[in-house]
């Protein structure tokens, strides 16, 4: 004889009745939902240093490693259903297909189950979730509970078709009910979506024949221990819980007979948070809040107020109206940080597999010692070997090593080479030791695999990236780690931040290092076809921005100027960069009298290089940059952002040390001071093959002989000189 | 056609509100003309009876849920949002429902003062008869205390803190004391207030905490999908040709569609597909800005152009609403012209054309 319960999984109200409904029926044999051949994880799962949530994942033993995964959590019904049969020493098994047809079949995971809620609410007026929580959650009679589940149950199905997966699966569970019907009373605890399948349909032949040519896949099984956030990260399954935090309070609500109490202390929860965060959250505002939930849930006819009544109530009275005061404070009280643990010896991740198969695969498990030892890699492909594999060897040694940096797993460190351009060498450092192990084992909660659990880590930090330069650093990681996807994701958050915040400064640096990965983005194999859109619209706002951001003080003005030199740089290797809003922009600048005097000198060196700037309008320019008008310290600073590029361009241009001659002479002595700073250091860059032919050149123009000039300009500074300059040291040069 | 060019809602949509009212089934909350479910398919639409409800507000029906519960809970209700998010709107409405009548306004200005909040004197009677009831003049609030229904404060940021701070005792203690007549008023149940607050207005004095505490804040977001919003843009420019006598011919929908896809796009920051990141503009682009944007273009052209609006006419209503007096918002204009429309296909390549000449 079978008995069936039908549950929903993570819900604290099925828990607490699948005891009772078990102390009732008191069955000889438990069969649970489940993959029945890991039947013998359960002892360790339900042992006393087992500590929920935790999760028996199943993975398969080769490439591409496909997984599948099921949690439970303290308020698992299941997890409550095996507890109570371990104690009570009754058989328990799972009953659902083995995990290694699961995996064979095709996408394990994919549950979809969200029309079928979509056409559920249409029909109740609800959202499934509040739906739930006021006729089951809130639910505090045994039999009503039992009779509503049956009737939800009833009506998923009408809801939706059978798939082919969940007949293959109800045919299993038949046949396993069937085999242990003999051996006494059977107790069946499935999903309620199942339990009308199994109860209303007897085993058949057709059962049978289903289920004897199963399809099986070479795979391995464990226990790994789970996060409450992974447990509501993975809702979209439908296996997982938004809000576990929250659902843990009413499973320990209800087990203190208080059920009522669970409004209350989810707003003081809020509150609390909030007053520990600095924010103000006084008593009145949780009592009002506390008010509205219970009005809120009377105009929808509940009981007691649901999450989504409480949240809303706590936005309009905590928050003030907006959900982002409180967010913080929601995913602490909802979903919380709670990570479970199991037993030493009983956890093999697919992460642990993952990673030994790939030091495998690389030929890197020599350097699994405890003695550091260096390895130096050649991306490039070599062109001696035939099989592809053996071609990229390198490389995709340095994917996974990069890989291994982003999760956390400190196995190697790279090291610093003498050869820094060369984009296609790499030297590391590789060193084991136990708790590189750990860190492996934790980085199975950010995924199944190496590159799942770096594509996550490296998602996140996408994710919480403020500032421009984070989420382009994150962009140059994601290609060093060969991850395509998550490069998609670095472009569109270096988008987002370069549209928020950035300073013409900071864009320019950006398009540079854009420029480098496009340059060299071929030697790692990726595909960076997205990135040349980005690079255009950046330099789109760079271009309308830097004029005004020209107007600055020297220090911006420095950064400016490194900026302007990338972009430089980035226009003349990519032509699809606008070449001629460019150059407009630098003619506007060096013209303008109120950008920056740097900026605009460099503005004007830039152009002289590019050849776009006439001499008769560069001479204009010179002369009224060095003429009476203009302050003597600008004058100079002008001339030293024009001195920055292309300073050969200059020497050979008489003119303009004519000019830099006469602007000199007719300086008086409190002018000369602040001039002869910015002249010494503009001219400290030059080498001495260039100063011998300033020089020259000024020789030329104050009448001189060439060597008679350059022994003034070459000669040890006398002691009455080096005196004057070291008095200049308390001169006040102001902003120079 | 009524002379009057605004009718109150409760003198416009009286054949719904009786109809309500008539086929109530829930309980009625004291002082209420309707039950709190009643109000909530007045303001979203549905039926009664035979009576067709019309939807007076598009959008979150949640958001509506929180602000009848509000009222029901005794606590003030203050309604938050960027200017044309319908915030009087709504107000207007739930009074209309609730009271039957929406009349109880104060418009908070700079000029407010406390008296316009809580009573004043008629002075000539005051000189007459002395300081009595008869020459008390009643405010808005002070008579729905007495009659137990709601106030609306129509923009309450735009009045000085003093003012602002005369409501905290009214909604703490719910009574008003006349200490020239050494007594006080009390306000009978269903007594409530409704105020609204913009806030991206320039000009407006920040809501003290004290104030803010007493009120229930709900924020009244910008419609949540485009199709919502280009109904709504639609349907009230069509009211407003109507009633103004407009007549120049509709735009077409792809007009309408148009102008809501690049004021939400600029609003939101981001393209409607999410994939770009762009800079906002200081202009409010709210949907009462498009509905005002289409109606000021049709009498535009109605009257000195062709009587049909062109792109040329959108393009320059469109330079107008988005590139204030900031350089910035041309900048950002730019941006948006050249990385976004630029890119759009053949449907904006004629407006872009034309946004560009204006813009260059």
């Amino acid at each position: 004889m079978a008995e069936y319960f039908g549950v929903r999984h993570f819900s604290p109200a099925c828990a607490f009745y699948v005891t009772e409904f078990l102390e009732r029926v008191k069955p000889d044999i438990l069969l649970i939902e489940g993959p029945s051949d890991l039947n013998g994880l359960i002892p360790s799962l339900c042992g006393i240093d087992a500590n929920m949530p935790a999760a028996i994942l199943a993975y398969t033993s080769e490439a591409p490693v496909k997984t599948v995964m099921w949690p439970f959590a303290e308020f698992s019904p299941e997890y409550r259903a095996m507890l109570w049969a371990v104690k009570r020493g009754v058989p328990v098994k799972f009953c659902d297909l083995p995990s290694d047809c699961v995996l064979a079949g095709e996408n394990p995971e994919k549950a979809n189950k969200t029309d079928i809620y979509e056409r559920m609410k249409i029909a109740s007026g609800l959202d499934n979730d509040t739906f739930w929580e006021y006729s089951f959650e809130h639910c505090e009679n045994y039999e009503d509970f039992l009779s509503a589940v049956d009737e939800y149950g009833k009506s998923l199905r009408e809801f939706s078709e059978t798939d082919g997966l969940n007949g293959l699966r109800e045919a299993y569970m038949r046949r396993v009910i069937a085999e242990n019907e003999p051996l006494g009373t059977v107790a069946v605890v499935t999903g309620a979506f199942h339990t009308h399948g199994l109860k209303n349909v007897p085993y058949s032949k057709e059962d049978k024949r289903l289920t004897d040519k199963l399809a099986h896949i070479n795979c391995k099984a464990t226990l790994m221990p789970y996060s409450y956030f992974r447990l509501s990260s993975r809702s979209g399954y439908g296996a997982g819980s938004k809000a576990p935090a929250y659902f843990e309070m009413l499973w320990k609500n209800r087990l203190a007979g208080h059920l009522d109490n669970t409004a209350a202390e989810y707003l003081s929860r809020l509150a609390q948070y909030q007053r520990a965060a600095g924010f103000s959250a006084s008593s009145a505002e949780v009592i009002e809040a506390l008010r509205l939930a219970n009005t809120l849930c009377g105009m929808r006819n509940g009981k007691m107020p649901s999450l989504s009544d409480l949240r809303d109530a706590a936005v309009t009275c905590l928050g003030h109206g907006s959900f982002g005061e409180i967010s913080l404070a929601c995913a602490d009280t909802e979903i919380g940080v709670k990570i479970g643990s199991l037993p030493d010896g009983t956890v093999c991740t697919s992460v642990q597999e993952d990673f030994s198969r790939q030091l495998k695969e690389l030929k890197l498990e020599r350097f699994r010692s405890a003695s550091a030892d260096e390895i130096e890699l050649d991306l490039r492909e070599n062109l001696r070997v035939k099989s592809e594999k053996s071609a990229f060897l390198d490389l995709n040694r340095s994917f996974f090593l990069h890989r291994l940096l982003i999760c956390g797993i400190h196995f190697g460190e790279q090291l610093s080479r003498s050869q820094d351009n060369a984009t296609w060498a790499e030297r590391w450092r590789l060193q084991w030791s136990p708790e590189i192990e750990i860190e492996v084992v934790e980085a199975s909660l950010n995924g199944d695999t190496v590159e799942e659990a770096a594509a996550y880590a490296l998602n996140s930090r996408l994710l919480e990236s403020e500032g421009l330069l984070d989420a382009s650093n994150s962009l140059s990681d994601a290609f060093l780690c060969g991850l395509t996807d998550c490069v998609k994701t670095a472009v569109s958050a270096v988008q987002r931040l370069a549209a928020d915040c950035a300073s013409p400064s900071e864009t320019g640096k950006t398009i540079g290092s854009l420029s480098a990965a496009v340059r060299f983005g071929t030697i790692r194999r990726i595909n960076s076809e997205n990135l040349p859109p980005l690079m255009e619209q950046l330099f789109l706002r760079f271009c309308l921005s830097a004029l005004s951001a020209s107007v600055c003080d020297k220090a911006a003005a420095e950064e400016l100027v490194t900026a302007f030199s990338v972009v430089n740089d980035a226009c003349l290797s990519h032509e699809f960069l606008d070449e001629n809003r460019f150059v407009s922009l630098l003619d506007e600048l060096a013209d303008s009298d109120m950008a920056n005097p740097l900026v605009s000198g460099f503005a004007a060196a830039l152009l002289t290089e590019r050849g776009k700037i006439s001499s008769e309008k560069l001479s204009e320019l010179i002369s009224r940059r060095l003429s009476k008008g203009t302050p003597p310290a600008d004058g100079a600073l002008w001339f030293e952002g024009l001195a920055r590029r292309n300073r050969r361009s200059l020497i050979s241009r008489l003119s303009v040390w004519e000019k830099l001659c006469t602007f000199i002479s007719e300086l008086d002595e409190e002018e000369f001071k602040p001039v002869l700073i910015c002249l010494r250091r503009t001219f400290a860059e030059f080498s001495p093959s260039e100063k011998a032919d300033i020089a020259e050149n000024v020789g030329e123009v104050l009448g001189l002989s060439k060597e008679d000039a350059a022994e003034f300009v070459m000669a040890e500074m006398s002691e009455e000189e080096k005196q004057t300059l070291d008095d200049l040291d308390d001169f006040d040069f102001g902003d120079i | 056609m009524s002379e009057i060019l605004r009718l109150p809602a409760e003198e416009l949509y009286k054949e719904e509100l009786n109809a309500l009212i008539e086929n109530e089934t829930n309980p009625v909350p004291v002082g209420w003309k309707m039950s709190p479910r009643s109000v909530l398919t007045y303001i979203m639409g549905g039926k009664s009876g035979k009576t067709v409800i019309t939807p007076k507000y598009m959008g979150d029906r949640r958001l509506v849920e929180i602000c009848i519960a509000t009222l029901v809970t005794d606590r003030a209700l203050l309604l938050i949002g960027e200017p044309g998010t319908a915030k009087s709107w709504l107000s207007e409405h739930l009074t209309a429902a609730i009271n039957g009548n929406s009349s109880k306004v104060i418009q908070g200005t700079a000029g407010t003062t406390e008296e316009q909040i809580r009573y004043s004197w008629n002075y000539a009677m005051l000189l007459a008869k002395g300081p009595s009831f008869e020459s008390l003049v009643k405010s808005p609030v002070y008579s729905a205390m007495e009659t137990g229904t709601i106030a609306r404060i129509e923009e309450i940021s735009r009045c000085a803190s003093e003012v602002q701070d005369a409501l905290i005792s009214i909604l703490s203690e719910k009574r008003i004391s006349i200490p020239e007549l050494d007594t006080d008023v009390a306000a009978k149940k269903g007594f409530s207030v409704i105020a609204t607050a913009n806030t991206r207005d320039k000009g407006v004095n920040e809501m003290s905490s004290a104030l803010k505490r007493r009120f229930n804040i709900v924020v009244l977001p910008a419609p949540a999908d485009i199709q919502t919003e280009i109904d709504i843009v639609r349907s009230r420019t069509e009211q407003l040709a109507d009633s103004f006598g407009l007549t120049a011919s509709m735009p077409d929908n792809s007009a309408f569609e148009r102008v809501v896809t690049i004021f939400r796009e600029l609003r939101q920051g981001k393209t409607l597909d999410g994939q770009m990141k762009l800079k906002p503009t200081s202009g409010v682009l709210s949907a009462a800005e498009a509905i005002s944007l289409m109606v000021n273009s049709m009498a535009l052209s109605g009257s000195f152009g062709s009587g049909k609006v062109t792109d040329a006419d959108l393009a320059a209503a469109l330079q107008g609403a988005i590139v204030k007096d900031d350089s910035k918002d041309k900048a950002a204009w730019t941006e948006y012209l050249e990385n976004v429309m630029r890119k759009k296909g053949r449907d904006y390549a004629a407006l872009y054309a034309e946004c560009k000449e204006r813009n260059s």
